[in-house]
Order: C-alpha cells, then structure tokens, then sequence
C-alpha cells in the first residue's frame, strides 16, 4: 500500500472511528433487547422453551451459515479494497450482499409460518409464551431491518469501489460498509441461541 | 485472506459445537453453555473480521464501554427481575 | 466583523444557512431552534404555576393539566435540554477550542439538525393532536392505556434521539482524530473535554431509548403489550429501560454546564483552573458512573430489595466526581487574584450554588429510606429542576453571554447582562425553594390540586416563575438587540487565554494549553 497523506489518514482514522462507535450505539440497541429477553425469561424458563422449539431450527440455523459466509466474504472485500483490486472486491460484496437477501427469504419464509400457527406479537396465547413471541418479533425484525439496510450499504460499496479511483488509498470506505455487516452478524449469533437453541434439549 | 478463512472456519466450527450441544438436556448450564459459546463466536468476529485487536486503542475502547455497559444493564435489570 | 465571520456574505441568505456545513451555522441553528423550544416549554410552565396559584380550578381541567405537565417536561427535556449544549454549544465551540477546521463529517452534521428538526415537529404534532397526558416518563401502564397523542410524541423523541447519536460521534471523532498539531488531551479545554463525556452518554444511551419508545408506540398502537402482565410483560422492566436512558441523561444536561462553568471561571479569574486534571477525571468519571445509577428511580416501585441496594450504593459513585468538581471551581475562586463582575461569572455561580443543593437533595432521594418519604412529591420535582433546569439554563447563559462576542464580534451591556443574571438566581430560587417545602408537606407532583393551607408557598412559587419568565426573556432580548446594535468587541474582549479566542496559533501554543495565564504572584500559588 502506498503511503497516505496526511489528510487522508486523517479523514480514514475520522471515518474509521466513527463507524466504530456508530456500531458500538448500535449494540446497545440490541443489548437493551437482550436484556428484555433474560429479565423475563427468568421466571419462564418453560414457556421459553417451549417457544424456542416452536421456531423453525432448520431456518435459524441456516440462517447462521449464510450471515457467517456473508460476513467473511465483506471480510475478504476489505482486505481486496486496500490491494486496489476493485473488481474483486465488488464481487465480494455483491455476493455478501446476495447471501443477505438469501438471509431475508428464509427469515419471510418463517414469519409467515409463524403467522399461520397464531405466533405474533401481542396475540392470545398464555402469557409468559406470549412475551417469547413479541420479543421474537421485535428482536428478529429489527435485526432483519438491519439486514436489508446492510444489503443497501454493501450493494452501494461494491458501486463505489468499482468507480472509485485510487481504492487502496480509499480501502476504509469498504472496510466501514463490511464491519457494518459483521455487526448485524455478531447480532445474530446472540439471537441464534436465544430463539432456537435454547429449547431445554432434545430435537 | 487466510485471516478470513481462519476466522470463518473458527466460527463455523463453533456454531456446529453450539447447534450439537442444543440437543443435550443441560438444564442450569444451558444458558451459560449457549450464551458462552455465542459471546466466543462475537469474540472470534472480533478479532479476526473487525481486526479490533489490530486497531487503535480509542477504536477498541469504545467497543468495551458498550459491551460493559450492556452487561451492566442486563445484570443488573436480571437481578431484579429474578429475585422479585 | 472578520471577514470569516460566522454571518460573512459568503453564503448569504436562507439556503446559505440550509445547506451549510459550516459547523458554526449549524450551531446557530440549533440554537434558534432549541431557543424556540425553550419558549413553548416556558408557557406550559407558566400555565402549570398559574393553574397551581390557588385550591381548586382555576384555567387548566384536570386532563388539561396532565397533558400541560407533560408537553412542559417533553418539550423542556428533549427539545432543548438534551440537545441545546452538546449540539449549539459543543457544535460551535469544540472545533474552534481544538483548532480544527470543522467537525469530522459536516454533512452529517447538518443531518442531525434536520433529524432533530423532524422530530421536533412530531412532538409538535401530537402537541397539536393534544398532546400526551403520561408525564415526561411515559411510564406503563399509562402509555398503554392513555387515549392522547402519545405516539407521535413518543416517536418524535425516538427521532430526536438518534440527531443526539450523530451529534455524538461528530463530538467523538472530531476530538480524536483533529486536534490541531501539538494539542495533545491534557491541553484540550474544559468544555471540550465535557462536550467529549457528554458524547459518550449520548451514543451510549441514547440508543436503549430508542428501543423503549418503539415499544411504546407498539404497546400503544398495536397492543404488544410487552409491559402489560397479562400478556407476560413487566412494567417495571418499562422503567428499568427508561430510566437506563433517563438517569444519564441528566448529565447530558449537567455536563456541558459544568464544561461552562469550568471554562467561564478561569476566564473571569485569569487564572488557570485549579486541579485541572481533577475535572477532566471527574467528566469522564461522571459519564460512566452515571450509568450505574438508574435504579434509585425505582424504589418505591416495587423492585427486588437486592437490586435496590445495589443501586443506592453505586448511586453515591456520581456524588464523589461531582464533589471534586465543586471543589476545583471553588478552588480556582479562591485562588484569583482578580474576579472580573461580569454576567458570565454571576452565571456561573449561580450555577455552582444550584448544583450543590440540586445536588444534595440528590444523594438524599437515592437514599432509599428518605426516597420513601419524598417519591413522587414536589420535592423530587424542586431537586430535578435545581439540577438539571436551574444548572442547564444558567450554563447557557453564561455561555450565551460570555462567547457573544465571540460570535457576533459585539459587546453586549454589562448592566443588562447583570440584572439577567441576577433575575435567574432569584426567580429560580424563588419558584423552586418553595417546591421543596411543599414536597416535604406531602404535596405530591403532578396535581392540579391541593389542600388549601398549602397556598402560600404556591404562591411564592408562582410569583417566582414569572421573575423567570422575565429572565429568559431580558437576556434573549438583550443579545438580539446587541447583535445588531452592540459596541465592537474586537477579537478577545475578555482576556481569555483559550484557544478559540486566539489566533495565529503555533503548535508550540497549543502544547501550552489554554489556560497560559500569567505566573501568579510568588507565595499565592498554593495549589498547582
């Protein structure tokens, strides 16, 4: 890599802090969810439970594999960007970005599954079973709108980097868009146990 | 770039571990054994895709304030909650 | 007036100012708009105290109160409290204090502004629908329940919300990363620092809010009920969340104006402050342990009794900080030579007199067996606004008054700006000293009625709140008038050593720091 200017470096090291702390806003976003979730999860272990074997594993599950290989494709995009292979990078992130969409379909596929068993929020069924299913719908729709919006920015980077010239020097523009990805990733490897891991064992 | 496979196969491989043990009845452990592994899987992420070790310290810090303060209001908020 | 003077006639007129990035304009904006806020909140106040000037009914019904107290609380905390220092001030000054040319992302900045401006126009529709009836708190069950216009109130706050979260990271960032060369963090002045820790609450909080008040608006539109125990909620989780947010949030309020204050004195001493490195711990301290603190909000509510002791504990941590920064004012007060009698100092002094016994009457509430007594009287209602009305408006005072020159290159008059400062301090103590006795009597908040022995001290209180009415208004109409007719400044009327007055600055300056004052007279120099 060539050597930055000052003003670069200044306005990558700007742009590199505040996406750090815009994502660290962001966890608190989740983690107060989480803290929801535990809070009245304690006293309702069972309907929990029996919540979580109401969703859909084999969707969950996937849908780790394909947030995991998007993620480490946005990784690999970063590292593309800083040796100036713009066409690569593009298609990183552009597969990233597909795997995402990927993501959404399984995630639509569920809710309306969810939706034709009688499993929304703020429905009839006993309490504690209910509170499960309005934090499931709150916690999982608010990280899918942070999926659709992570599809935008890494389809508008994959844009950008293949117009942009110099992108080695420019390489934290790319790296900004993927740990915006990484983080909707580390999001849901929370929500993957909560919601259907943690079911009391057994199939 | 083995940076990135290493991580991804690092994660991958804990994700397996996390969905094997789901079928275990672990009673008590279950949510120290499910929420561990998952907060190594966030660790992993970390240091191998957002390279948050690699970083300046002013970046790595503003990550612990928010997971420090997140645990403390999970904690805190579960304590009440559990012994009402 | 410079010819880089904030009002130069590049970019002249409306879309000049609209589409600016100049971190100064965006600055002025925000302070027209918070200003303006200030006065709707100030006329729910005055309706409050004149509906409280005698027994029984006078012009407000009792749902019309309800909603006044709370339209009063909402518009006061979120459209200007919470807002007018970090983002008027801090957006204004910080980049000037560490010489930087503008804040790190200008155009997201002038996004905030907008976002904000959204906002504030949601609140101000549900004002229009008729505004909330639940108090500022939005507490369950009364946001599931109530059948006033909580939600467009509860979403604009949620917008609100995330123009504090960019204001934040610009704040952040623009610290961080562009300091001029030879400014290192033990150099950069007070408010800076304070605008800095207010920051972090800012990002950090500001966020759970967030998701509160979706939940509010789903429980209330959609009937989630994720608060509601019949459908397996928790209100008090409600308050929990709420308050995780809220209780920092006083410092959002107080930190900027202790970052005032800090930087108001050494000016008005020309002097260093005393223990420096003292307040710049106590900033950050204060924003971190404010964070522990949100529970004593709650005693009364019937949480755990372990979790309750947990928070009366930590609660005290705050009191520690702010105790140090009391005794650095009084410490750089006593040690000055000279004091100039200007209405920035007598700001500022008002303002360490509120804090102590806002603050006091704080440590007492957290404690739980007085918190028993005391919850939901006016007492708590006299210890909030000492702190965080009484200690924000008289910062901003102060800082109105003290970097008008620096903004608009005028003098304002001294007498005026002293007879404002003076109106504050009595009008304020007058509406609220009387508070805290009526708390004390058993007089809860947020009634529009009362036993009739207690109409005296009601009284008081209402008389007071017309003196600060007067208050707000002297002064605002003083600089207005002062901006276009006032006597030239030149660049540094006030002596003051700090960077945003100077120019021309080497980075040999700047490691100097902002406080280069004259060495004191040998065998006065107690304290280094």
């Amino acid at each position: 890599m060539s050597e930055l200017t000052a003003e670069l470096r200044q306005r990558r090291d700007a742009a590199r802090l505040g996406m750090a702390v815009f994502l660290s806003s962001e966890s608190m976003l989740f983690g107060a969810l989480i803290a929801v979730f535990f809070a009245l999860r304690v006293d309702s272990v069972p309907a929990f439970h029996e919540g979580a074997r109401h969703a859909l594993l084999w969707v969950g599950t996937s849908g780790t594999a394909v947030l995991l290989a998007a993620s480490a494709l946005a990784a690999a995009a970063g590292e593309l960007a800083g040796r100036g292979r713009a066409r690569a990078t593009a298609g990183c992130l552009l597969g990233a970005a597909a795997l995402g969409l990927v993501f959404l379909g399984l995630k639509l596929y569920e809710y309306h599954d969810h939706v034709v068993h009688g499993l929304v929020p703020g429905g009839r069924l006993a309490a504690a079973l209910q509170s499960f299913w309005t934090l499931y719908w709150v916690t999982t729709g608010l990280h899918a709108l942070h999926v659709l919006v992570g599809v935008a920015v890494l389809t508008s980077a994959a844009a950008w980097s293949v117009r942009t010239e110099g992108l080695g020097e420019r390489a934290h523009v790319v790296e900004n868009c993927a740990d915006y990805w990484h983080l909707v990733d580390a999001v849901w490897l929370l929500l993957w146990p909560m919601f259907y891991l943690m079911r009391g064992g057994g199939p | 770039m083995i940076r990135v496979i290493l991580t991804a196969a690092a994660l991958v491989a804990l994700a397996g571990l996390t969905f094997g043990l789901s079928y275990v009845p672990l009673g008590a452990a279950e949510v120290p054994v499910a929420m561990g592994i998952a907060a190594v899987k966030v660790a992993v992420l970390g240091a191998g895709f957002l390279q948050l070790l690699a970083r300046p310290a002013s970046q790595r810090l503003t990550f612990v304030i928010a997971l420090v303060l997140a645990a403390t209001l999970l904690s805190l908020v579960v304590l009440d909650t559990a012994n009402r | 007036m410079t010819s880089d003077s904030v009002f130069a006639d590049r970019g002249r007129g409306l879309f000049g100012w609209l589409f600016t990035t100049d971190h100064r304009r965006i600055g002025l904006l925000y302070l027209l708009s918070t200003t303006t806020m200030l006065g709707i909140g100030g006329i729910f106040a005055l309706l409050i105290r004149l509906e409280l000037l005698a027994p029984g009914q006078q012009l407000l019904s009792l749902d019309a109160y309800d909603r006044a107290f709370t339209m009063h609380g909402v518009v006061m905390i979120w459209l200007f409290m919470v807002p007018v220092l970090p983002a008027a001030l801090g957006n204004y000054m910080v980049p000037l204090q560490i010489g930087a040319p503008d804040m790190a992302f200008p155009r997201l900045n002038l996004a905030s502004w907008y976002v904000y401006l959204a906002g504030a126009v949601l609140v101000l529709t549900g004002l229009a629908l008729g505004g909330a009836d639940t108090g500022w708190t939005f507490y369950a069950p009364y946001h599931t329940v109530t059948v006033s216009a909580i939600v467009p109130v509860a979403i604009g706050v949620f917008v609100v919300g995330w123009s504090s979260v960019l204001t934040g990271i610009n704040i952040i960032a623009t610290t961080h990363t562009l300091r001029a060369r030879g400014l290192g963090w033990m150099q950069v002045p007070l408010l800076t620092w304070a605008m800095y820790a207010t920051s972090i609450i800012l990002v950090a909080a500001t966020p759970v809010l967030a998701v509160v008040l979706l939940l509010v608006a789903a429980d209330h539109w959609l009937h989630w009920g994720i608060f509601d125990p019949a459908r397996g909620g928790d209100p008090l989780l409600y308050q929990h969340l709420f308050w995780f947010y809220s209780h920092p949030a006083v410092y959002i309020m107080v930190l900027p104006a202790m970052g005032v204050v800090s930087d108001v004195l050494p000016t008005s001493a020309q002097r260093p402050p005393s223990w420096y490195k003292v307040i710049v711990v106590a900033s950050v301290g204060i924003a971190l342990v404010g964070f522990l603190a949100w529970g004593h909000h709650m005693f009364t509510a019937g949480m755990a009794i372990e979790d309750a002791g947990v928070f009366g504990v930590l609660s005290m941590l705050v009191a520690i900080f702010s105790a140090a920064k009391v005794f650095t004012w009084v410490g750089t007060l006593r040690d000055a030579r000279i004091l100039a009698l200007r209405a920035p100092l007598v700001y500022a002094l008002t303002f360490i007199w509120l804090f102590v016994f806002g603050g006091m009457s704080g440590v007492a509430l957290a404690t739980m067996s007085l918190d028993v007594h005391w919850h939901d009287t006016l007492f708590v209602v006299a210890h909030f606004h000492f702190i965080m009305v009484g200690g924000t408006l008289s910062a901003f005072f102060a800082a109105l008054f003290h970097w008008f020159p620096k903004v608009t290159g005028r003098l304002y008059p001294e007498r005026l700006g002293l007879l404002s400062a003076g109106l504050l301090f009595v009008g304020f103590n007058l509406t609220f000293i009387p508070l805290f006795l009526l708390g004390n009597h058993g007089m809860v908040r947020r009634a529009g009625n009362y036993a009739a022995d207690l109409q005296p001290l009601n009284d008081v209180a209402t008389v007071g709140s017309w003196v600060l009415a007067l208050a707000v208004l002297l002064p605002v109409a003083t600089l207005v008038y002062s901006a276009f007719r006032g006597r030239r400044a030149g660049p540094n009327p006030w002596r003051s050593r700090s960077f945003e007055w100077r120019s021309d600055l080497t980075p040999a300056d700047y490691a100097r720091g902002p406080y280069d004052y004259d060495e004191e007279p040998a065998g006065h120099q107690v304290h280094g």
